[in-house]
């Protein structure tokens, strides 16, 4: 090829390229070399970008599945602790309910009373025996009543200098001096199993004691003061001929159940007075 | 006098291992299930003295554990409680000479029997002696009482092997060996 030849390509490119520039340059708010190819760039650039829209939302989301993973097992261990908050937190709420129920009862009884804690059981299931913590340096001696929000428990036998044992009314051993409180017939219970007492009386014409009557301490005994609940009367079964009758009671406290309980030290003269009555 | 010292030390400890059971079982099992359904856990060391030791130790241990398990209970029913355990002693050594039986599994299995009569004793025992008294018994709370005494006794064995060892008391065992 002549150098003429190849002079003349040169300044060919060299027009093709100053040229629009120029214009341009001119003219910059002209879209005629824009608006050219607009019409297949825009679909070009709209199919890459979502493509790399999604490649980066897939990167995007496994990187945020890391972070929730990791986010998810602190959720997890703090919602554990959280639930077994709430559980200890359930267990106070029922203790705090159940020491305002036993304060209220001190309270309201006209006796002076001393709360005590039940520290052990017997070890022989037919000996309804309970140890408490409370004994002779806190005022208690043999033969003091013990009594629980729901009723009667059962007496002091034996104390030691912390501690002390009651038995229980539903131990074969314990007898109790008792009214019926609708016919005023008195009587005995007496412990049979771990949740039924004996309700024994000298039957007369107008005894008509019926299911459910309420048994009440009679005050008669020197052991509890007179009018605290025992017992309901759960089966009557009248045995004809019999001048002693036996009646089936179930007690209103479940022995199995107690974890506080009062003893009564002492009635103050308001109990006494209103006794007299 | 040295073995006089060991048999002391031995009969101290197992003394002390009744005590410890009993608090455990009065203060402690009671909390977590009723007193129904709780081991007797005095019984596996009443059966291992009564099937190791000669008669005569035995016999004296049985006294010494009834008065441990009346102390946590009520003083009145000492005869009622020591004619059990007397009962219970004789059954035991009829059935260590008649079964022959040795082992761990033996000895569970003559607690599981103990624990299983013990309450059957006492309630025959209450029916016959008291004036005021009713045979109540509940077979379930029974069967488990007596399963979990068994149960108990198993993970005491060795312990009570670990205490003769450590105070070199020969049990009847290696006797009879």
């Amino acid at each position: 090829m002549s150098s003429s030849h190849y002079f003349k390509k040169i300044i060919i490119v060299f027009i093709l390229a100053i040229v629009p520039l120029t214009i341009s340059n001119l003219n910059p708010q002209s879209t005629v070399l824009t608006g050219v190819l607009s019409p297949v760039t825009a679909p070009l650039q709209n199919f890459f970008y979502n493509i790399s829209s999604k490649v980066r939302g897939t990167s995007q989301l496994y990187l945020n599945l890391i972070d929730i993973r990791k986010n998810n097992r602190q959720l997890t261990e703090e919602n554990r602790k959280l639930k077994a908050k709430i559980t200890s937190l359930a267990e106070l709420q029922l203790e705090n309910h159940r020491l305002n129920k036993i304060l209220n009862f001190k309270k309201s009884q006209h006796i002076n009373l001393i709360a005590a804690k039940v520290i052990g059981l017997s070890l022989i299931s037919k000996s309804q025996i309970m140890t408490i913590n409370r004994g002779s340096q806190h005022g208690l001696k043999k033969y003091m009543a013990a009594i629980h929000t729901g009723g009667v428990v059962g007496y002091v036998i034996y104390v030691q200098k912390n501690t002390a044992k009651i038995l229980v009314l539903t131990d074969p051993n314990a007898v109790i001096d008792t009214l019926v409180q609708r016919t005023r017939t008195r009587g005995l219970v007496e412990g049979l199993s771990s949740n039924k007492c004996r309700f024994s009386y000298f039957a007369s014409n107008d005894s008509d004691i019926k299911k459910n009557d309420l048994l009440i301490t009679s005050g008669m005994s020197n052991i509890f003061p007179k009018g605290l609940p025992i017992g309901r009367v759960s089966k009557v079964k009248k045995k004809q001929f019999e001048l002693k009758q036996h009646i089936e009671v179930t007690p209103f406290v479940n022995p199995q159940k107690i974890e506080e309980l009062f003893v009564v030290l002492s009635q103050t003269e308001a109990s006494l007075a209103s006794e007299d009555l | 006098m040295k073995s006089l010292g060991l048999y002391i030390t031995n009969f101290t400890l197992f003394f002390l291992l009744t005590l410890l059971l009993c608090s455990i079982q009065s203060s402690f099992l009671f909390q977590l299930f009723s007193t129904k359904i709780s081991p007797l856990l005095w019984i596996p060391t009443l059966i291992f003295w009564n099937i190791y030791k000669s008669p005569r130790q035995a016999l004296f241990m049985t006294y010494t554990i009834s008065a441990v398990v009346v102390s946590f209970s009520q003083s009145d029913v000492l005869g009622e409680v020591l004619l059990v355990h007397t009962v219970i002693y004789g059954l035991s050594l009829y059935a260590n000479k008649h079964l022959q039986g040795s082992g761990i599994l033996f000895f569970v299995l003559i607690s599981g029997l103990a624990a299983s009569a013990f309450p059957l004793l006492h309630s025959l025992t209450l029916f016959i002696l008291e004036d005021k008294s009713v045979f109540s018994f509940q077979f379930f709370d029974w069967i488990i009482q007596a399963l979990f005494t068994a149960l108990t006794s198993f993970f005491l064995f060795p312990l009570f092997k670990s205490v003769d060892q450590w105070t070199q008391q020969k049990t009847m065992e290696m006797h009879q060996a």
